[in-house]
């Protein structure tokens, strides 16, 4: 790796120091935490209807069960606990809120009607089927055509339709640019409903000290600090006496990064009842109430010239957000990406997109890993198979003549995102070696049939909008998504390195990944750094861990704070080796005179002369400790890119695909680590081919939730998962600190493409081309024995 | 995810547990590997009154052969069925199935008998015991009855296991050396539920029994295939012979209630329990053929 020649640490493919942890079964998620001594446990009841009113609840009988110590509505709560407002009224957003524990309507199934405390877990369920819920049931809808349609029911009825953020954008020139082309191409692109299936269930638990009125909140969430800041708001209670920890959090995947009822619920709870309350979410309770994605539909058009050049596209989003808009991402995030993700590592001048997000009576749907990418990069690839097929090009001529080169970069694209490079040519060349492209076209039969398999392969390009700094929320008009990250880094008075990150882990690898970034600036060993997340009391304030943010922010405010400390040991070294504070370096845990072994003094040395535990003082002047707390707020936003090659095979008797072979030329500038790097892709990838193949969140007509279990949404097992290769290609951002690109997201961007490509190809002998996901058996199946549809 | 409370049980013979059974109220269940009933009670769709847990019963955990039969005891594990050079020799589908049965740590726990009285309409098993002839031994305090497989399964989820009843074992006639077998499947992931599949048991003596699982309530027997079968040429493939079984398989669903889910409707299962018939009937011709050949 040329580009990390000034290099000791960053870059290196160290090990994760937190798998033996976790691999041996040492971490402590929520459920694992001791039981603080008095817990009460919370069980929820969820509304039975997808949309009623609520006429009577009569927890008598509830009540009544041994070891019962509480049962909650909204009646009786009122309104002691402040509705969740995630958008306020501003050009494209209409304001709505969610009750706590809703009084009057129920809105999805899944909705909280009632809480019970007791003694143990057993006995909260057990008091949850005593209860008398009385519903009014009323109409609800269910689907984004019915929310649309005149004289729809209406979710939130004080906003007049069903549609809280929407938003278009026209280039200037548009309509004679799309008015020019050769040759048009259009279709709609569907995705099934989503569930981000973390292993781990949510939970929290809530432990109020009743003399200082303080809580500390336990909870499996991916933003402790935005956690905290709803609490203090929804709650009325001063952030000074708030703590905030996520544990150990076996996943989060973007579901996590939004604020629940359920843990508003237990700390005003556990205020309430002078005792700590306990709320653990089973899989049930996870389909049912963790916010879904990917509901999703695009109309697109594109226009190109005869030659293949595209010229213009559209790009009309419906996205179904579900009966409430989530906190703190409020109502946009999938509707506004599905727009603006969509010119991608394409070249054209001329856009026009429409998003809108549409409310029904579903789970709220929110942020979950490439968020609305994986099904723009579908709809766009797809596209451009279409238009190849229809203009006689090959495909991935078509695609190489309309991939952006490095000579056009820094490239602001059609949607005004700027972007400072991107190496498509050398990420697709390298994929499409790696994959054997050639060997495997000249392979192929014309009919595509080998034995009782149709084989296809498929490749498609994607960027991955990472990093995004406080600008880029403001612009989006998130209102409670601070952008920046912080970090403070310690020397303790033994030279041992303590780090704090604003973030939260749920198994990044952020611990070795920062320690690495930290013993970059301070010249010791990872080994030797200890990294915290998740604690509020313990690191300055941030964002949280979502939208590929971690290396590329926390990791540059962990870079920003160590050059502090970094400058400071320089400073005492300089003094006490009375050379220049610009000839000392950082190696090996010393501080010396470059290039000369014994003008050194170690960190350990240093650091007793910061704590006053040394006979040498401090230079004049300087502060006592050796810490330095600093922020980094990244301009904007920066493009991660990538090309997935996939080869399938398709069982012609029962329109099974199977993915054969798989390879991923992966650029997200310089790499802290390519070990986790290559993790972040196996798994995106993982998920990626579960949302192209098999996974999908069901209501019925009537707004039951059908797929409850993991019976009924089906998750990809490591059988079905092939082998990737990976290729790394290096090219360091010139906007971010360190040339840091994001890495979260890409894997399960371009799988969901590439898989569809690749079936599409397979498929290329009957004319057929894949429009919506899943790519179930059944449709595949349809799709081989149906006569192909006109484009 | 918490199952209701209920009375537990350790059993340490069968007799014991057959006691326990009587001394309960009808709501009773037998407990043994767990890997369904278990799963039912933490969602409460399963509330059992007492469980009577015969992990216990060493008696109740052998694989017998005697007088042409194989006997699998009610605590006999998936896993050892699968294993079993007995069974792998002179009972090969029953190995085939059962390797497809859920995944290895759920077969170390799951018995064999537990997926019969289980009786999911995916399972491969109750299927294979209806084309091998498989007998059920149900027990009761001072009462025994045989069942035959084919008059076992009632259902989605249903037996004829009556209350105070027990599946005890389950004996499957061995197979005669020149027999023939196949076993073809469908799901969604590689080691999942089957969406269809199809067990084609085909004896010497020119007689096949043929039953589809996945596609109906209750395993379901294929008389008109069956028929058909003796007539169908040797080469498997052609389109005419798969126009042949899809025509006998669509007389043997005249009129049955086929599943129809999110995953797959009724028609797509039908449509490819056609092409499963016919892998598995090649199969079985194949394997007819080699175990005349040596």
């Amino acid at each position: 790796m040329p580009g990390n020649a000034p290099f000791r640490h960053i870059g290196r493919p160290m090990p994760r120091t937190e798998d033996a942890r976790l691999l041996a079964g040492g971490a402590a998620f929520v459920d694992d935490l001791p039981e603080l001594p008095g817990t009460l446990h919370m069980a929820c009841m969820r509304s039975p209807v997808a949309h009623g009113r609520i006429r009577e609840i009569d927890t008598s009988g509830a009540l009544g069960l041994p070891g019962v110590h509480a049962v909650l509505t909204g009646a009786e709560l009122g309104d002691r606990i402040a509705p969740m407002v995630a958008d306020r009224d501003k050009a494209g957003f209409r304001e709505t809120r969610r009750d706590i524990l809703p009084a009057d309507t129920v809105r999805f199934v899944g909705d909280t009607i009632a809480v019970v405390l007791a003694d143990d877990p057993y006995v909260a369920e057990d008091a949850l089927s005593l209860i008398v819920a009385d519903i009014e049931e009323l109409e609800p809808v269910v689907a984004i055509d019915a929310a649309l349609a005149d004289g729809a029911v209406l979710v939130h009825p004080e906003i007049g339709d069903n549609i809280p953020f929407s938003i278009a954008q026209t280039t200037e020139g548009f309509e004679a640019a799309f008015a020019a082309a050769a040759a048009v191409v259009s279709d709609v692109f569907t995705s099934t409903r989503l569930a981000g299936v973390a292993m781990e269930p949510r939970g929290c638990v809530a432990q109020v000290d009743v003399g200082l009125d303080s809580l500390t909140l336990w909870s499996s969430t991916q933003v402790p600090h935005l956690l905290r800041l709803a609490i203090a708001e929804l709650l009325d209670w001063p952030e000074s006496r708030l703590r905030v920890i996520a544990p150990d959090v076996g996943g989060g995947f973007g579901p996590k990064a939004h604020v629940y009822p359920e843990e508003i619920l237990c700390a005003y709870l556990a205020r309430r009842h002078g005792r700590p309350v306990k709320w653990i979410g089973d899989r049930q309770d996870d389909f049912l109430t963790t916010t879904h994605a990917r509901d999703s539909r695009f109309a697109v058009e594109m226009a190109l010239s005869a030659d293949g050049d595209i010229l213009a596209v559209r790009n009309h989003v419906d996205v179904n957000i579900g009966a409430y808009a989530c906190f703190p991402f409020g109502a946009n995030a999938e509707a506004g990406g599905g727009a603006i993700y969509m010119p991608g590592a394409y070249r054209f001048a001329h856009y026009d997109f429409r998003a809108r997000s549409v409310m029904t009576h579903t789970a709220p749907a929110g942020v979950y890993r490439g968020v609305a990418a994986p099904v723009a990069h579908f709809a766009f690839e797809g596209l451009l198979d279409r238009a190849a097929r229809k203009l006689g090009l090959d495909p991935l001529a078509l695609r190489r003549r309309n991939l952006l080169r490095p000579d056009e970069y820094p490239h602001v694209n059609a949607a005004g995102i700027r972007s400072d490079g991107g190496s498509h040519h050398e990420c697709l060349e390298r994929a499409l070696a790696a994959i054997d492209h050639d060997g495997f076209r000249a392979a192929q039969p014309a009919d595509r049939r080998i034995g009782g398999r149709l084989v296809g392969i498929g490749v498609a390009c994607i960027t991955e909008h990472t990093g995004q700094g406080a600008s880029r929320y403001r612009t989006r008009g998130l209102l409670r998504v601070p952008g920046m990250e912080g970090a403070t880094v310690r020397i303790e008075s033994d030279g041992n390195v303590s780090v704090a990150i604003s973030q939260s882990t749920q198994g990044q690898g952020h611990l070795t990944a920062f320690a690495q970034v930290v013993a970059e600036s301070l010249g010791v060993d990872p080994e030797q750094i200890t990294v915290s997340e998740g604690d509020t009391a313990l690191s300055p304030f941030g964002s949280g861990t979502f939208a590929s943010r971690g290396a590329v922010i926390a990791g540059g405010a962990a870079y920003r704070a160590s050059q502090e400390v970094a400058a400071k040991i320089r400073r005492i070294a300089a003094h006490h080796l009375e050379v220049a504070e610009g000839d000392i370096e950082l190696v090996e845990g010393h501080a010396r005179l470059k290039g000369v072994r014994q003008m050194a003094l170690s960190l350990r040395e240093i650091a007793g002369i910061a704590h006053s535990l040394d006979p040498r003082a401090l230079p004049e002047g300087e502060e006592y400790g050796l810490e330095a707390r600093r922020f980094y707020d990244p301009p904007g936003v920066v493009l991660s890119n990538a090309v997935h090659a996939a080869c399938v095979s398709i069982d012609t008797d029962t329109g099974q695909v199977r993915v054969e072979r798989y390879v991923v030329a992966h650029d997200c500038g310089r790499i802290i680590n390519p070990l986790i790097v290559a993790g972040q892709v196996h798994g995106g990838v993982a998920q990626g081919l579960g949302q192209a193949l098999m996974e999908g969140v069901h209501y019925d007509e009537t707004g039951q939730l059908l797929t409850t279990q993991l019976l009924d949404y089906i998750v990809p097992l490591a059988a079905d998962v092939p082998d990737i290769a990976l290729c790394h290609v290096e090219t360091p951002s010139s906007d971010t600190l360190l040339g840091i690109k994001g890495a979260g997201e890409g894997g399960v961007i371009g799988a969901v493409p590439a898989i569809a490509l690749a079936v599409n190809d397979a498929l290329a002998g009957r004319g057929a081309m894949v429009s919506r996901l899943p790519l179930s058996p059944e449709y595949i199946l349809s799709l081989m024995t149906m006569p192909a549809p006109g484009r | 995810m918490r199952p209701a409370s209920f009375r537990h049980h350790p059993a340490r013979s069968v007799d014991e547990a057959l006691t326990l059974l009587a001394s309960e109220d009808e709501d009773a269940r037998i407990l043994a590997g767990g890997q369904s009933l278990v799963p039912l009670m933490n969602l409460r769709m399963a509330q059992p009154s007492a469980l009577i847990d015969i992990n216990g019963c060493d008696d109740l955990g052998r694989i017998d052969e005697a007088g042409g039969w194989i006997e699998f005891g009610a605590r006999v594990r998936q896993r050892e069925g699968e294993l079993s050079t007995a069974v792998r020799a002179r009972l090969p589908m029953v190995a085939a199935a059962l390797e497809l049965n859920g995944h290895p740590a759920t077969r170390h726990r799951g018995t064999i008998c537990g997926t019969l009285a289980h009786a999911d309409p995916s399972a491969e098993l109750p299927a294979v015991a209806v084309a091998l002839g498989a007998e059920m031994v149900l027990r009761r305090q001072g009462a025994c009855r045989i069942v035959p497989a084919e008059a076992f399964f009632l259902g989605a989820l249903e037996t004829c296991i009556e209350p105070g009843e027990m599946l005890a074992a389950v004996r499957f006639p061995v197979q005669p050396a020149r027999a023939g077998w196949g076993l073809a499947e469908t799901g969604l992931r590689r080691h999942d539920l089957a969406l269809a599949g199809i067990a084609v048991a085909m004896l010497p003596a020119g007689v096949t029994r043929i039953c589809a699982f996945g596609i109906t309530p209750e395993p379901l027997r294929l008389p008109t295939l069956e028929a058909a079968a003796d007539d169908l040429p040797r080469s498997g493939g052609t389109p005419a012979t798969q126009a042949r079984i899809a025509e006998a398989l669509a007389a043997d669903l005249e009129g049955a209630d086929l599943v129809d889910t999110l995953h797959a409707s009724a028609r797509y299962r039908q449509q490819v329990t056609a092409t499963l018939a016919a892998r598995a009937l090649a199969d079985a011709r194949q394997r007819a053929s080699q175990e005349t050949a040596t």
